[in-house]
């Protein structure tokens, strides 16, 4: 190509691009601008689609009820794959060009992208499905992590497996990802403090097929219990059930996102242990229950609670935003909004849209839960597998039992 | 302990069992015609699309198995008439080809991603049938996978040696140019052998979509794997990459006996290169290096 | 304007990325397809060294130091085996270190990866703006261009390109095949790797996701659509790829389909391209083209 025309493209890419870049928004109070950045697509995915359909059924609800205040909500939803460039990339542009003072962020490697760049900007970032214990001095003050966190579960499960099951020998089988790495450093902390011993630890590689090398060393450690923690080798129960690994297995209950675990592997899973934050109980509400009745007609499925703390976020937005207002001035900032959920969240109950309460802890920007235990069970009438609860701790209950395992 | 070393082992045979379907036929092209074929890849990945959608539709497992074949053989010569025979017309270097299959392979995976999605399809939706033997517990896809590991090794030595068709394959592997002056025809031997490897895919993602399932993504590794097997097992030779893919498959399952599942490709792959440096001729490889330096 | 800035670095470093390859593999004619490997070692190199307190330029050299020595880990073997192979050869090394970067966790960080990286100070100037960061790429990415050029067109570059052309007859005209081949990696993954310390401090975080083997078909597309032989072209070559993403997000195609559309371009840019020239390089500049033929004269 001559140099000339080399020279013209570039000018003509920049022109393209600085026009974009300054372009004008609207006024922000026109539309109350929300953000998603989260793996949407390719093989970091959970369910992109599920993300989607539970944060834009909750915003359509609140636009048809009158918006907040007459002021519709609008979802500015970018997708960065599981890629730290394209997350940053992604927050660039909501925060410069789009205007957007707050926004969903998933998975470790691009929150913790995000987390400095997410202060220089203005933004509030509200963790999703990411592992984040141990790293709250990296994540600053504008990332929040409302979901459950995710190591919370260990102490809740390996306590009800070890002091109330009496299973003491316990094994760990990790996924190479960054969940994995943190649960499985924490497990081999508050096993001895319980009482129980780590007989077996063994990691494969993130979405591994194959576990028919892991399998018979599983069996080696003749453990009472093995907790799994992994993100896409859900497989790993079908193998172990081909294989005959006999064990109390346990994992975490964002694991139940996964609907072949209870569609397909339901027998593989008979019996499994899941532990995780309140999803679905005496506790949910007539919205609630609205929501998991329509996404299972959509996706086939029940909501795990990774999806259905999508559904809630636009709710506590609201919120937010309505007592933010009330002190007037502008107010959709990310500095007025954090100050509302300080003042909303902060050491108070909080009570979500779908019916759980959670507690926000300010030291750390963490949220505490009610746990609770599901285990999937078979249901003769039905001739379907379901998870029925089978043990349930209040937010004091499992924070004692955090102290307890620490 | 001896009880996981066998365990191990005989996981490990399996695997490398399945893995001997692929490589087998991917040895057969490279032998024959000379072409590293990336891309074979991406026709399992297709078969395995073609059988996942088959199952979608209710259809039983046999079924699946012929249309992922068909669709094998459909892609395998399309490829060859449409990419290798012109490449191959213009004597395009090794490098060329392989950097040309490379990028179908891709095209091929970015496509099946859009109709696959993220995660894994499995062909099917019930447990494995397995019984005890021993310490060993075998389930009806590793028979299978033996089964099918058999009747590929024996049709593929009586396709060489008792047919005329393998007599000409044979002819143009030792020696190719002498082969085209007596009048062996590549570009139909090229289809067969393409053809062949079609029906090849189908089996051998049957064989891994009952288990272990279909990923959009999971050409990159078998392709690997069969070139490596190819390489070891030394050019020219099928019984010495049908040998290395069961070394593969076995060394894979045993690494875990000292190191941590996790460590299983990468400690692969660092054995595979030692045996390159030491051995670049590969076990049986009796051809010399191409004058083409 | 930052999103401008942000896009415009990333821009910068991987024409880098495309040139480097250009020297290699559209001049040399040498198959290396693990630009992201040496990408993330320089990277974490970088990252490491700043965050034990070291300053960023020492970092870069090592980093090129420690490239060109790796280089050779692939270039040796293949004197042994066959150049033709490498191509498998470097697409098994970029899987290998992208395991090796995951389960070092010791060291790496794993999946976790690297945090708080210190952000670029050199003479007393903190590079922490998303400006100062892009002007820094600006300075950077020009300067490796005139490297890489500076040597096409100086004797061992116009010997490579021979090598390259016709390997037989350079060979006969006495060229020393293997070590051109090994020197031109060596240069070209060192400044790989260069590209890659300067990378890690973009963000103050690193982790094996940017170095797959996704990301080296991304540096090879940049090559071949602009060009093999055409160094330029590698520059227009990363403006397009990088940018188009990005671009499409504008006119309302979804981040997802876009991406798609992305690899589907890498793959088909890469058959379509070489299919239409299958003697591979296209597109070279004059000069150098006529000085090799030239030079092949010269054997009769």
């Amino acid at each position: 190509m001559k140099k000339v025309q080399i020279a013209v493209l570039v000018v003509l890419f920049s022109c393209t691009f600085t026009v974009f870049g300054h372009t004008a928004p609207a006024t922000k109070y026109d539309q109350y601008k929300i953000g998603i950045n989260q793996a949407l697509s390719g093989p970091f995915s959970l369910s992109g689609q599920a993300y989607l359909f539970s944060m834009e059924r909750a915003i359509n609800e609140i636009n048809q009820a009158g918006g907040i205040d007459g002021v519709p909500m609008k979802l500015i939803a970018e997708d960065h794959k599981g890629k730290n460039e394209q997350a940053l990339s992604n927050l660039v542009k909501m925060a410069t060009i789009d205007k957007v003072p707050v926004s969903i962020m998933g998975f470790t490697g691009p929150m913790m992208v995000c987390a400095k760049p997410a202060e220089e900007y203005g933004m509030l970032l509200f963790n999703h499905a990411a592992g984040m214990t141990g790293l709250e001095k990296s994540i600053g003050k504008n990332s929040f992590h409302i979901m459950a966190n995710g190591a919370w579960d260990l102490y809740v499960g390996l306590y009800y497996a070890i002091k109330e099951l009496k299973l003491k020998r316990i094994g760990v089988a990790w996924s190479n990802y960054e969940e994995g790495l943190l649960s499985r450093n924490m497990i081999k902390t508050i096993v001895p403090k319980l009482g129980g011993s780590v007989v077996g630890d063994e990691s494969f590689p993130l979405g591994n097929q194959d576990f028919s090398a892991y399998i018979p060393k599983a069996k080696t450690w003749k453990a009472d219990a093995i907790y799994y923690i992994g993100a896409l080798e859900w497989i790993y129960f079908k193998d172990a059930y081909d294989l005959k690994l006999k064990v109390q297995q346990m994992g975490k209950a964002v694991t139940m996102a996964f609907p072949e675990l209870i569609t397909i592997y339901g027998k593989a899973c008979e019996g499994n242990l899941w532990i995780g934050a309140e999803t679905y109980g005496p506790w949910l509400t007539e919205k609630g229950r609205a929501y998991r009745e329509a996404f299972k007609e959509k996706f086939k499925f029940y909501p795990a609670f990774i999806d259905q703390n999508l559904y809630d976020f636009p709710y506590l937005m609201r919120d937010l935003i309505l007592h933010a207002k009330k002190a007037g001035g502008d107010y959709y900032t990310a500095d007025r909004l954090r100050a509302a959920l300080l003042e909303l969240c902060g050491n108070r109950d909080y009570k979500l849209a779908t019916g759980t309460s959670f507690k926000l802890d300010p030291k750390t920007g963490f949220a505490v839960y009610p746990f609770v235990i599901y285990r999937t069970t078979y249901n003769p009438e039905t001739k379907e597998y379901y998870y029925n609860v089978v043990k349930s701790y209040t937010m004091e209950e499992t924070m004692a039992i955090r102290k307890a395992g620490e | 302990m001896t009880d996981l070393v066998l365990s191990l082992l005989f996981n490990g045979f399996v695997v490398g069992c399945r893995y001997l379907v692929a490589v087998l036929f991917f040895t057969l092209v490279q032998t024959s015609i000379e072409v590293i074929h990336i891309a074979y890849g991406g026709v399992i990945v297709l078969a395995g699309c073609a059988a996942f959608i088959t199952i979608k539709l209710g259809l039983p497992i046999w079924l699946a198995l012929l249309t992922a074949m068909l669709s094998g053989v459909v892609l395998s010569t399309v490829m060859e008439l449409v990419i290798y025979r012109p490449l191959r017309r213009k004597q395009a270097s090794n490098m060329i080809v392989m950097l040309v299959s490379l990028g179908m392979l891709y095209i091929i995976q970015s496509s099946a991603d859009l109709i696959l999605g993220g995660l894994t399809s499995r062909l099917r939706p019930e447990m494995a049938l397995s019984f005890s033997l021993g310490p060993l517990v075998i389930t009806d896809a590793a028979i299978w996978t033996m089964i099918g590991a058999t009747v590929v090794s024996i049709s593929l030595l009586f396709l060489l040696y008792g047919t005329s068709i393998g007599r000409s394959l044979r002819a143009l592997s030792s020696n190719r140019q002498l082969a085209r002056s007596a009048g062996i025809d590549v570009n139909r031997l090229a289809l067969v052998v393409f053809s062949l490897s079609g029906i090849g895919a189908g089996l051998f993602v049957i064989l891994e979509g009952l288990d272990l399932g279909i990923r959009a993504y999971m050409g990159f590794d078998i392709a690997l794997i069969s070139a490596f097997a190819t390489i070891i097992g030394g050019f020219g030779s099928l019984s010495g990459a049908a040998l290395a893919a069961v070394l593969i498959g076995m060394a894979k399952d045993t690494f875990p006996l000292y190191f941590a599942t996790v460590w299983q490709q990468l400690l692969l792959y660092l054995c595979i290169f030692m045996f390159m440096l030491a051995k670049p001729r590969g076990f049986f490889g009796r051809k010399v290096w191409k004058a083409e330096l | 304007m930052d999103y401008v800035f942000l896009v415009g670095s990333s821009i910068c470093i991987y024409a880098v990325l495309g040139v480097c390859l250009n020297l290699i593999f559209g001049y040399g004619n040498i198959g290396v397809v693990c630009s992201a490997s040496f990408f993330g070692i320089g990277a974490y190199t970088s990252a490491l060294l700043t965050l034990a307190g070291w300053n960023f330029f020492p970092t870069m050299l090592v980093a090129i130091a420690v490239g060109a020595l790796l280089s050779m880990v692939i270039s040796l073997p293949a004197l042994r085996v066959h150049w033709d192979y490498l191509v498998i050869i470097t697409i098994a090394f970029n899987i290998l270190m992208y395991q090796t970067m995951l389960n070092l966790q010791d060291i790496t960080g794993g999946s976790f990866g690297i945090r708080d990286i210190p952000p670029i100070e050199l003479f007393g100037f903190l590079f922490k703006t998303r400006l100062s960061y892009f002007l820094l790429t600006l300075v950077f990415a020009p300067l490796c261009f005139l490297a890489v050029r500076y040597v096409a067109n100086s004797m061992y570059g116009i010997s490579l390109m021979a090598i390259g052309e016709d390997e037989l007859a350079a060979k006969s005209i006495g060229k020393n095949v293997g070590l051109h081949k090994i020197m031109a990696m060596a240069i070209g993954m060192s400044l790989t790797a260069a590209a890659g310390s300067l990378f890690s401090h973009q963000s103050t975080y690193i982790n094996c996701e940017s170095f797959t083997l996704h990301d080296t078909v991304l540096v090879l597309s940049i090559m071949i659509v602009g060009g093999m032989g055409n160094l330029w072209g590698s520059i227009v070559g990363a403006f397009i790829l990088v940018s188009l993403p990005e671009l499409l997000k504008f006119v309302g195609m979804s981040s997802s389909v876009a991406f798609r559309v992305r690899e589907l371009i890498f793959g088909l840019a890469i058959v379509l391209v070489l299919m239409l020239f299958p003697k591979g390089i296209m597109g070279k500049e004059q000069p150098a083209e006529g000085r090799v033929k030239h030079m092949l004269k010269q054997k009769s």
